[in-house]
This record gives structure tokens, sequence and C-alpha cells, in this order.
């Protein structure tokens, strides 16, 4: 899908879509997702031709014997002119291929179509469980401290998901293998073994997260509580039960959905030191390897596998939100 | 803001993020002049100590004293997290200001780019760009801080948005001010206080932002050590020496809360949230305590004595008001705002919010939520926006008549068509958004007539529609009061509407009811001054209905203001030195149709005279 | 994690040489309570992923130590050093061939026989410099011809110039049949087994599993897989304390320890194999321009340096001195090349060597030569472990305080070959661990890259002519030469080796021996 596709698509369908402002606002975000692609995939591209001096040169060492240099310029193929170089970049996207790895010559896609699964096995489930302790956590805070009630749980509250938030995810990682895997050993220490092996790297990837999520849905938690259409279901004498899960709830998940899918993007991101902790063999204990080894398309490739997944992640929220809050979302773009 | 970061730091949260500041000022000034010889230290003769009494945290793979170690990558791992949050704040104004500044075209773009970076996860950012730079410390601090430039521009952008739109500079552009000092004296001081928030969250995030990448071996490179780099270190070792591995994991910890305690502090100095505004309740519940008793009359709906409702000690708004409602009949509670007219309604659908405390002598109402329904004043906000409209109106139906959802459904169908609303199926199914503002207010009607409403409480039903629309909904209000012969307690400052819908009005000053009269004497024959004021200032069609009140000269007293006398004696034109020191009481008029408060009752007077 | 956490590898990347010799001292069990897994599955722990497999296209240590399972060879070397049959039921050498008898009824993994052809094959295929086969003289001497007699089931090869370990250097040498040597690189990730197990699973970064094949009567002396486990697994954890975790949990059957972590095992008393490798060890780039190219900074370098401290920091207090330039013990020529050989720790005499070269210290405290100032570009590689990174920041900081600027950089794995090749560095810390003397000597003199293997272009005339004559006779009978030939490399200082370490291979629930080589195929056991 090209942007020029997009654009004339967009003009092409407006009078039609007027009277559908969903579908409108759709098309409009279908747009931007193009042009933040094509940004991705440029600045991933040029990142290569970023590197102060020249990408070979910063891997082999400025006084590197030229021979070597050459040969290795002319693998990675950065002999040719810059556009050229630019086509068949874009050209071996189409076909998804992304070169061959420097460290191990296997083709980068085989390489991420190997770790990315793992990856997604601990942070999807990871994510869900996020949502799953932030959100009642959160909300049973604000209900419970509303008002200005019980300061000394709101103070316990601030203290408790302050401190858990602060805590690096490595060194909560450490921790909890040194609880649960070797003190008290309950659960895997490490490594990709059975169903129980998952319980630590999804808890290290939960914890922190979810802490600093409750915050904020206890904030959000607490302007949807003081909306007028909370009275109005208080005048109705509805059982807090469904005033709180029928009527504060979807009101908290359009705003809590908007941060938890940038929670989800840089959840990917931060299994890089859960999956070091763990020996996990995951993408992102990839790059963090590729990076130190200078395998330049390996580090393109998993930037771009990373980048594209945030990109759509944020596209489906942002979707997902105007559907089911047309009226703040399509106002607000 | 300088007056109120004295008031804070007074505060507890204040003065421990105070004396935070201070300590970490003092450990990075002077640890590594005190401790960094012997954190250099080698001793290849005491490599890998356990903790002991030479050292306190043990040795490390070089012999070196762990604890002098940790003090000393205070300086180190501070000036890394502040350089980074630098260039983010620096980077991010720059970028957040520009679009307010620059031409409408360029400012979309870097709305649009900013857009597009913010997108993306800060830690691919930080890899991307450590990947550009190098590994080392400086790559790392340049990344990290470039990572935090979207967010923080995005951030800008937003405020600076609310605040080129405003009135003042709006009419500094018209004035001719320039940009650069339209950024220095306009925009730049109203976006001051939430970046400096942001900063220091940043410094905080880029604190463990930075431990990681050391932890990764991107960050800080030997011989320098900040406390990732430590931790790199330890953490190999932490089932032998623990303590060598928790202490720079605290130490980021710590000093992360630090952070996030100054902010906090920061925070409530700019009055975000400042110090002691949540007011204290007494009571718990915001439910009027009173005996409920049995009506004294069968015709009597309402009956109420001595109602009081206030917001924390002494700031009473409702002072002891008694009123009572006949079956069916109609009754309008006018007064200006803060008079306490809506806090009396709510109290009498037991809606008032937790923080008001309210008593009363004796309160007879039908039973909320049933048999009273209550209609707001704002249509746009009192429908849920998550919830389909025909869903909100079913849910009466399900929770108080034991309905199936289907059953439920068609009644809600059914009373959306009979309040008007066309094609109900259809609209059942669409959400609040999707409708004007008279539907939804019809429809919080017809929500209202769910159940087997005897009260219809009317809380400002009409001033937020237009005026075609007003007259179509109060039709609605008077065919459904005729349909259900509920009882109406209509709440309004507009006496020309209280007049079309209502047999009797009660008029509420200062939180006391000042006058009851039937609605045929309001517009001639008032007997309070007050009344006669509003009455003289009622609107006509053309008229700014709140600008128009503002002509009774003076203004009402404020909730919780000592009031000696009649409350209205400082605006009324005919006060006399007894209205000043004695409060008048209420009461009866001759004819029995109504009562008044009032020494000096303007028919009365008359009477007098002539 | 990224900085390796071990050292296990020195072997490594470079010259990693999977050879026979049990380290001393280590007969008996290394079981204890907890057995390991039921079915006779033994994990191991391998400290990083091996890259490809394939037997023709790598040199990594890692990859050597699994194909050891499921490649079989000529010969194998005992624990006591003496040559035993495997394939080969018996060999006769000369200084330049040597002729190998191949055992009957060797089979390959899909059942076809292997043939004393496909071994020729083998050897011409490897000895061929145009197939570029890394193990072209470690295993096979370079331009070896081969040819096969299938009659007699022999196989006769010979060198082009004197080659006195031909035999002792097919220990290292995996075999197998001739269609299997056409794609090398479809063994990345699959076996093509001669040996006693076969991959069934390949999960690179992760695990690779090998299941035991029937019918293999070709160890080493004949022994047979009868008793060896039905599985072996082979787990890559990069992160020492984890691996020790994960031993203590029993989620591992053996793993190298290096660090700290061994005190742990140690208090819990788990049993342990040793293997001792050259850990520490300096070479100098002597390609033109380098400062190390005279001697006498290599000297001062040296000197101002502590390399007691240095084997100490490094091995975490546990060093020992070595005695070879890289030959594992038990070593065919077992003389001391190393002590007497490098002087010991002092700056005076490091400061007086530069002063007589005509360097002198600048205003800023810097030695400086015709106005150029003395710079170290330092490296080391990431796969060497924390300990090793610790050490480099003291060689670091002591080089710099004698007043050298110095540039320190850490090298991973898969970047080490290309950087050393590069030239862009003065100082290395790099060790090399092989066999035979004759192993050492494409990594001593010769061309350097791409052409050669002389990383440090050293140049070494009386360790060259040395060799000339050492070569020239068979096996152990050319030692006094060889030894007098690597003694003029440590004297003249081109390589410095001053740290050997003891690599522990704790095991839980399973017994086996080790060599410099890793775990012996044959020796292990599941269940204590």
């Amino acid at each position: 899908m090209s942007l020029t596709a997009a654009v004339r698509a967009s003009e092409g369908a407006r009078t039609a879509l007027r009277h559908h402002p969903w579908a409108a606002f759709v098309l409009r975000r279908t747009g931007r997702l193009a042009v933040s692609l094509f940004v991705l995939v440029t600045a991933s591209f040029a990142m290569i031709h970023l590197i102060p001096g020249d990408p070979v040169r910063a891997a082999l060492g400025p006084s590197a014997d030229p021979g070597l240099v050459a040969a290795q310029r002319h693998a990675l193929g950065l002999d040719e002119a810059l556009p050229v170089q630019y086509v068949h970049f874009l050209g071996q996207l189409f076909t998804g291929r992304l070169g061959d790895s420097i460290s191990n010559q296997m083709p980068v896609s085989e390489v991420i179509a190997d770790r990315l699964p793992n990856t997604l096995l601990i942070a999807v489930p990871a994510f869900c469980l996020i949502m799953l302790l932030a959100i009642p956590i959160g909300m049973g805070a604000a209900v419970f401290t509303r008002d200005g009630r019980r300061r000394r749980a709101e103070l316990g509250f601030a203290a408790v998901t302050g401190v858990v938030s602060a805590v690096p995810e490595f060194l909560l990682a450490v921790g909890l293998v040194a609880v649960f895997a070797v003190a008290w050993p309950i659960l895997p220490v490490a490594s990709q073994d059975g169903p129980l092996s998952y319980v630590l790297p999804v808890l290290s990837l939960t914890i922190v997260p979810a802490a600093a999520l409750a915050r904020i849905v206890r904030v959000e938690a607490l302007r949807v509580l003081g909306e007028d259409y909370m009275r109005t279901a208080r005048a109705k004498r509805l059982p807090a039960r469904l005033r709180y899960l029928r009527h504060a709830l979807p009101n908290l998940l359009t705003a809590s959905l908007t941060v938890g899918g940038l929670l989800f993007t840089s959840l990917i991101a931060g299994t890089v030191l859960v999956e070091s902790v763990f020996a996990w063999p995951g993408l992102g204990s990839t790059i963090v390897q590729a990076i130190t080894a200078h395998d330049y398309p390996l580090v393109q490739g998993a930037v771009l596998v990373f980048g594209l997944g945030a990109l759509l992640i944020t596209f489906l929220v942002d979707v997902v939100v105007a559907a089911a809050d047309p009226q703040s979302t399509i106002r607000g773009n | 803001m300088r007056h109120r970061l004295g008031r804070t730091l007074r505060t507890p949260v204040g003065l421990a993020a105070a004396v935070a500041v201070v300590f970490l000022v003092l450990v990075a000034v002077f640890g590594p002049m005190l401790l960094g010889a012997r954190a250099d230290a080698v001793d290849t003769d005491a490599i890998n100590q356990n903790p002991g009494p030479g050292h306190l945290l043990g040795t490390d793979a070089l012999g070196r004293d762990i604890a002098a170690r940790v003090v000393v990558a205070t300086r180190l791992s501070l000036e890394l997290a502040l350089g980074a949050a630098a260039i983010g704040v620096t980077g991010g104004v720059l970028l957040g200001v520009a679009p307010a500044l620059v031409g409408r075209r360029l400012g979309r773009l870097l709305t649009a780019a900013v857009g597009i970076l913010v997108a993306f996860p800060s830690l691919l950012f930080v890899l991307f760009l450590a990947t550009i730079f190098g590994v080392g410390a400086r790559g790392a601090m340049l990344a990290i801080g470039l990572a935090l430039v979207p967010p923080m521009a995005r951030l800008v952008q937003n405020l600076t948005a609310s605040v080129a739109g405003s009135d003042y500079v709006a009419a500094a552009r018209v004035l001719g001010v320039g940009r650069w000092r339209m950024m220095t004296r306009h925009l730049l001081p109203n976006v001051a206080e939430p970046c400096v928030l942001f900063a220091a969250t940043a410094t905080a995030g880029s604190l463990v932002a930075f431990a990681g990448l050391s932890f990764l071996g991107l960050g800080v490179q030997q011989p320098e050590y900040d406390w990732g780099r430590l931790l790199n270190e330890q953490l190999n070792r932490v089932y032998v020496n623990p303590l060598a591995a928790l202490a720079p994991g605290a130490a980021v910890v710590v000093t992360g809360l630090m952070l996030a305690l100054v902010g906090e502090t920061l925070a409530q100095a700019g009055g975000r949230r400042a110090a002691g505004a949540v007011p204290k309740s007494g009571r718990a519940s915001g439910t009027v305590t009173a005996s409920r008793n049995i009506a004294t009359d069968v015709d009597t709906l309402v009956e109420v004595r001595d109602l009081t409702v206030g917001f924390g000690v002494g700031r009473a708004a409702v002072r002891g008001v008694s009123f009572r409602i006949a079956r069916g009949e109609a009754v309008g509670l006018v007064g200006e705002s803060g008079s306490g007219k809506s806090l009396t309604a709510l109290a009498l659908a037991d809606l008032l919010p937790v923080t008001a405390t309210a008593a009363a002598g004796m309160m007879v109402v039908p039973k909320a939520g049933t048999e009273t329904a209550v209609v707001f004043q704002d249509p746009m906000t009192s429908l849920n926006p998550a919830l389909r409209v025909g869903r909100q109106l079913a849910e009466v139906a399900e929770v108080h008549r034991r309905a199936t959802r289907r059953q439920a459904w068609r009644s809600a169908v059914e009373r959306l068509a009979a309040v008007g609303i066309p094609t109900a199926e259809r609209r059942a199914r669409q959400r609040p958004h999707e409708y004007s503002g008279g539907m939804r207010q019809r429809a919080m009607i017809g929500m209202g007539l769910m159940g087997t409403p005897r009260l219809i409480i009317a809380d400002e039903p009409t001033t937020a529609l237009d005026v075609t629309v007003q007259r179509q909904v109060l039709d609605l209000l008077a065919q459904a009061r005729r349909d259900s012969g509920a009882a109406l307690l209509m709440i309004s400052h507009d006496l020309g509407v209280v007049a079309q819908v209502c047999d009797r009005v009660l008029v509420m000053y200062a939180g006391v009811i000042v006058e009851e009269l039937p609605v045929a004497d309001l517009f001639t024959g008032a007997r309070h001054p007050y009344t006669r004021a509003l009455a003289h200032a009622v609107p006509t069609m053309s008229t700014d209905l709140e600008a128009e009140l503002a002509t009774i000269p003076g203004r009402p007293p404020q909730p919780g203001e000592r009031i000696e006398g009649c409350p209205f004696a400082p605006r009324c034109a005919s006060a006399e030195d007894r209205c000043r020191t004695e409060a008048p009481p209420t009461e009866r008029r001759d004819d029995g149709e109504g009562s008044v408060a009032c020494w000096f009752p303007v028919a009365a007077r008359k009477e007098a005279i002539g | 994690m990224v900085r390796k956490t071990n050292g296990r590898t020195a072997v490594a990347t470079l010259a990693a040489m999977a050879l026979g010799v049990s380290a001393a001292g280590c007969g008996g069990s290394a079981g204890d309570d907890r057995g390991a897994k039921g079915d006779g599955t033994v994990t191991i722990a391998v400290n990083g992923d091996p890259g490809t497999l394939s037997p023709m296209q790598t040199l990594v240590g890692a990859a050597l130590a699994i194909n050891r399972f499921a490649y079989a060879s000529l010969v194998s070397i005992g624990a006591d050093g003496q040559l035993q049959p495997a394939v080969a039921t018996k060999w006769t050498a000369t200084a330049t061939s040597a002729t190998f008898t191949i055992r009957d009824g060797v089979t390959c993994q899909d059942g076809s026989r292997l043939t004393a052809a496909d071994v020729a094959a083998e050897f011409n295929y490897i000895g061929d410099p145009a197939n570029k086969v890394p193990l072209i003289g470690l295993t096979v001497p370079g331009g070896a011809k081969a040819t096969a007699d299938d009659t007699a089931n022999t196989v006769t090869v010979t060198a082009p110039s004197p080659a006195p370990f031909i035999v002792q250097n097919t220990a290292l040498l995996p075999l197998l049949c001739q269609k299997d040597l056409k794609e090398p690189a479809a063994l990345a990730k699959a076996s093509a087994a001669t040996g006693p197990y076969q991959l069934s699973e390949a999960v690179p970064g992760d695990h690779y599993t090998y299941v035991k094949r029937t019918g293999y009567t070709w160890g080493p002396g004949g022994a047979t897989n009868a008793d060896m486990p039905a599985k072996v697994v082979f787990k890559v954890i990069t992160n020492e304390t984890t691996a020790a975790n994960l031993l203590l949990s029993g989620q591992l059957n053996v793993a190298q320890i290096l660090g700290a972590d061994g005190d742990r095992l140690d208090a819990a008393r788990m049993q342990h194999k040793d293997a001792g490798l050259l850990f520490g060890q300096l070479i100098f780039n002597e390609a033109g321009g380098h400062v190390a190219a005279d001697e006498p900074v290599r000297r001062a370098l040296v000197q101002a340096v502590d390399l007691k401290q240095l084997a100490s920091v490094a091995t975490s207090g546990r060093p020992a001195d070595p005695k070879h330039v890289g030959e594992l013990d038990p070593a065919p020529c077992g003389d001391d090349v190393v002590s007497g050989n490098v002087p010991p720790h002092d700056t005076a005499a490091a400061a007086a060597a530069l002063t007589g070269a005509g360097w002198a210290k600048d205003g800023g405290g810097i030695w400086a030569k015709g106005g150029k100032q003395l710079t170290v570009g330092y490296l080391y590689s990431t796969v060497m472990g924390p300990a090793v990174a610790s050490a480099s920041e003291l060689a670091a900081k002591q080089w710099t305080e004698f007043g050298a600027k110095v540039v320190s950089r850490a090298v991973d794995p898969a970047n080490l070959m290309s950087t050393l090749s590069g030239g862009d560095w003065d100082v290395a810390w790099q060790p090399f661990n092989v066999y035979s003397p004759d192993q050492l000597v494409p990594f001593f003199s010769g061309p350097r890259p791409p052409q050669g293997n002389n990383l440090a272009g050293i140049a070494n005339p009386d360790y060259e002519a040395g060799v000339k004559q050492a070569m020239a006779k068979p096996g152990a009978e050319g030692c006094p030469l060889w030894t007098s030939a690597e003694s003029a490399l440590v004297k003249r200082l081109d390589v410095v080796p001053f740290a050997m370490n003891t690599t522990r291979y704790y095991g839980k629930g399973v017994t086996f021996q080790v060599d410099g080589g890793g775990i012996v195929p044959g020796t292990l056991r599941a269940g204590g």
C-alpha cells in the first residue's frame, strides 16, 4: 500500500464518507500510518549511512586494512550510489528479504522469524496481565479513595506503586529469580522449558508497567467518577457493580487503551532486558547482541520489525478507541 | 509560584523533596572528592571479597571498595540522567513551541512529524541512536535525550496550542508583538510548570534507562562507571555477595523516587494539585441524615424541614430549608447561581457529592431511583457516551422492575418513541454523540419515565438548549407529568420558564427560602424585594441571562459566609437597620397562598402606606 | 547478556581445538543425589550460540564441542595422551604421510557405509585451499593429497612438506560421507552423523537436541554408545549465574563455571571436572607502522603491567603459570618455554627500555618519540568473561599510569576475527589453544590475513628457522627443536603467555570426563 494510493483513495472517497465520520477517520489514520511506515523504512535505511565515518570502519576500526574494508563494503552493498542502494533496499523489503546477518550469515528474516514469536509469547501475556491487574487495581483505588476519602490508603497506594514503578525491570527479574527459583525453588530459573518457565519472565515484564499504569488508571478513574453521567447512574439507583462495571469501566477503557497501546510498544522493546536475564531466545536479546557486534543488517531488520509492530499497534488502538468513543477521538483529530 | 513553592516546601512531601535534593547534590559534589581515591584503589590481594570491617559492601574484581564506588558513581549517574533530560526538554520545547511561531503550513508539518515520532517506542529510539552514535556514555546520553524529545514536544505543542488560542495571545498578536517576544513573554511562561514536572519525570526515567543500557553493556564503558555498570558487574555475583549487587540497584530506585518526589513537589507548587485543596469531609457519605418519616398528610408527596447542606465545617450552602410538595403539583425553585437551589434538589434526590454533609429535621421524599426521576442541566454530559441510549434506559427496567433484557429493551424503545424520538428503534441503538442536544434531553426525560415516577426533579433542564428546543422540552415535561401524574420540582433561574410550567414557586437566596408564592403572583404580587428584583430582571428573548440577572446590584453572600440579619439586606434598596441585625422569620401570607421572610414585605408596606 | 560471562571458550573462535586430553586426576563420578531426567536425557549448557554447525565451516569452540557427539574421528587421544584407534583400526606414518586402515561397518546417518574412498575424499577436500575449509593446516596439512585402496580398506594421505603430527591431528577431523561434502552449508543446522548421536532438533539461540544412533561400535578403542544417555540437549545459556542456578535447580546437568558462582556450587557439594587452558596471553601487532613492532616498546609495555596481578584478577584469584604458548596438557613436547623468558614487572626497567629506544616523556607525561605519542590500542574479547574485562581495566590503568595513551576496546566474538585481521590494534589479550606445536605455526609466522593466519604479523627469524628443522622430524623426536623455536618467540616478546586457568565443568546427576575440547562423549553417563 503506497502513500499516493492512500491519498488518492482518501480524496475519492471524501464526499461519500462525509456522513461516516468513523470511516473517514480510519482512512485518514491509514494515510498517517502510510507516512509513518515510509519514515520508518527510510530511517532504517538511513541508519547505516548516518553512522559517523562509515559502518565498516566503525566495525573494523579506522586504520583497518583497506582490502578488508572494501570487501566488507561490497558485501553490504555500500559501494553503490545512494539512490541505487535505496531502491535495492526497498525492492528487497517488498520481497520480504532483509539481507544476511554479518555474524552468522543467516538471512535476517529467518533470524527474526525464529526470535519474534518467543518475544511475543512473553510480551502478549504480559500485556494482558498488565491490563488485567492495572485497571481493576487503579479503579479500585479510585473508588476506595475518591473525593479525598481514606487519605492514608491513597498515600499507601501512591507509595507502593511509586516504588515499584521506579525499579528497573532487570533488577526485578533478578530478584524474582533469586526468590522464586533459587531460594524457594518452585519455578524454573531460566530458559524456555515448559509452561511454568513463562511465569517469571512474564511477571518481570508485568509488575513495573502494571504499577505505573495503575497510577494512571486511578487518576483517569477519578475523572470518570466525577463525570455527570456517573451522577445520572446514581440517580437511577443502579447497584454499585453496574455503576462501576457498566458505566465507569468502558469510559475508563478508552483512555486506558490509548496508554496501553503505547505501553505495549514499549513493552516489546522492554523485553530486551528481561530476555537477557532469562536466557530467553527472543528478538530483544538479539538486537542488543547485534548492536555490540556491529551486525547492521540484523539491527536494521529488528528496528524495522519493532517499529512496524509499534506503528500497527498504535494504529489498531486508535481505530478501536475511535470505534468505542468516536466523539472525542474524531473530534480530537 | 514562588509563594506557593515556599508553602509546598513546608508540607511533609515538600520537605522530603528538599532534603532529597540537598542530599543528592551533596553526595554528587563531595562523594568523588572524599571517596574517589578509595574507589579507585586496586588491591589484587583482596579481590571479590564479601562485606567485612574494611569494606562495607565488599570488593570488586580488582579489589576496589564497592561502597565507595557506589557513592562516587552518583555524580556520573546524575550527570548523565540530567544531561539526557536537558537535551530532551530543550529539544522538546523548541520543537513544541515552533508550530505556534512559524507559519501555518510549516507548523502543521511539524505537528504531524512529532505525531509520527511519538508513535515509536523510546527504547527503540535509544537502540537506533546507540547504533549511530556507537556504544558509550556520551552516545547513550544523546540517544536517551533525543528519545525524550518527541513526547516532550507533543506536551509543549498541546500546551502552547491552547495558550496560543487564548485571548491575550490573540491580543498580543494584534498589537504586533514579535514572534520571539511572543514566545518568551507569553508562550514559555505558560508552559513552564508542566515542563518542569516533565523534566523531573524525564530525569527519573533517564536514570533507569541508563541503568538498563549499562546493564546491557551499551552504556558507560570502563574505566568510567555509573550505577548501571556497577550493577552489570555485581549482578553476576548476586548469590555470592548480594549486598554488592543490591546497593547500586537501591541507589537507582531511591534516586528515582527522590526525583519523582521533587516532580510531585514542583507540580504541587505549580498548583496542579495544590496541597490541601481536597476538602476534608466530616461525614463519610453525602446522603442526608434525617428521619425519613412517613408523610403527615396523604396528599403530601415531599416534606422537608430544616434541610442544611454544607461542605466542611461551617461552610453551609443550604441553611435550613423547609417546604412541601403535594401529589401532582409542579413547584418551581428559583434563585441566582449559588443560592443553594441545586443542592436542595440534589439532597432531595439523594445525589449530593460525598464531600457534602447534609442534615434535616424531617425529610419525606418518594423512593429515589424508581419513584424519583432526575433531569439534569447538561444533556451533553449526563448521558454515558460509551453506552447505547436504549441500553441506558433499559437498565432501569432491568434493575428495578426485574424485566428481562428483551422486555426492558422494548419498553426503552417505547419510551423513547413516547418522548418524541423519531425512528426510536434505530435511535435506541445509537450512542449519545449521535443525538442532538434536544434529543438527549428527551432521552433523559424518557429515562426518568422508565420507572413509575411520583416526582420529577428537573435541574435547569432547558438552560443548555436552543430557545426553540427549550419550548419542546418544556412541553414534553408537561406531557410527562400529565401522563404519569407525577409532581415536578423545576429548578431554574429563568422565571419565564418557571411561570410556564409551575403552579407554585419557591424563591431561594443565600441558602434559605425567602418567599413562597403561587405562580400567578410571580410577576405582579411578589412580596419579597428579591423576588421583585428577579421578576423585574426577567429577560426577553434576546437578552443574555446572566448579564440581566447581574443587574441586581451587589453580589450574593458566599456559602459559609457569616450572615447577620436578612441575607439580602446589603443589596436591598429598602433595607433598614433591623434588616441588618435580625434575621426575618418566615411567615404565612394572610391569604395562605404563600409565605415570605422579610421584615418589610412589599405588599405589606403598600398596605401600611395606603 | 552481551558480556559473555565466561572464559569457557577461551579456545573459542580462533583455534579452538577439540583434542583428546583428559584432565589429570579426574576419575570417579561427578554425579550426586539428583539424577538426570528419567528418559536418559542429559542437558549440557553452551555459553553462546555455536552458529553454524557445519564441520566444514566452523572453528568455533562451542560448535566443535557439540560436533564431537555427532561426528566420529579416525583416532582419538586418551587421557594418557596416547593415540587410540577409533574409525581407523591401525595406522602407520612417515615424516610426510600416513596410512589409515578403516574399520568395517561404520555407517553414516542415512545408513550408508563410510568407506576408505569417503575418507580420502574428505582429506582432499580439506587439503585444497580453494575450498577454504578452516580446518586446513590444523587437521590436514595444506596441499595434502589422499588416495584410497578399497580392497584393503586403507587411506594414504601425503603432505607436500614434512608434517610430524599428521596422525595426531586427525583426532580433530570430523568424518563425513563423500556425498555430504558436496553441500557443507546444508549441515549448518542439521547433521550427517558418523558418531554416536544425530541432531534431531535445532533451535538457534536456544537449544540443540541430539538423539542416540543405533549400531555405533567405533568409539575409541571400539567402544559402543550403549551406556550413553538416549538424548543429549545442548542449551544456550549465556549468563554464568543463570547456568549455576539452572544446575542447582536440576534444569541442567552439566555447565562450565569459571567465576564466583563456582563457590556456590562447591558449597552445594557439586562435583566438577577440570580442564586446564592457556587463558592469559598478550600478542602484539608487529605489522609496519605499529608501535609494538619495536621490541623495546613491547618490553616496556610488558614490564609496565603487573602480569601476576592480571593473572590473579582474570582467574578470580586462582592463577597458574603457563609452560607453553598454547599446547594443551599433556603437550607432545613437555618442556617449559615460558619461565624465565618473560621479564618481571618493573616500571623503572620499562622506562629505561623506552628511553633507550629514543622515547621521552612530553609535557603531559606521555611517552613520545619524534612528536608521536605512545598510543596503545588494546583489544580483548567479551567472550573471555567479566574477569578478563576487569583485568583489562587494570592493564589499561597501569599502562596509563606508566605514561601511555590507552584506547581500550572490547570486541564481540562475532567480530573478533575480522577486527584482529583488520589490524587496527596494538596489543591484544588473545590465547590460542591447540594440541600440537605445528598447529600454532600459521598463527606465529607466514603471511598476514587474508592470505594467512599470522594475525600479529610476527616475523621471528629464530622461530621460523627452528620450525623448519623441527618439522622435518617425526612426532616427538622434534621436541627439543620445537622448544627452542617457541622459546625464541617468547624471548623476543612476540607472544607473552602469563596465565593458565582451570575450566570447571560442574555436573549434577551425570558422570563424564573432560578434556581441552570439552566433554568426552564416550564418557557421558546419565544417573549418579
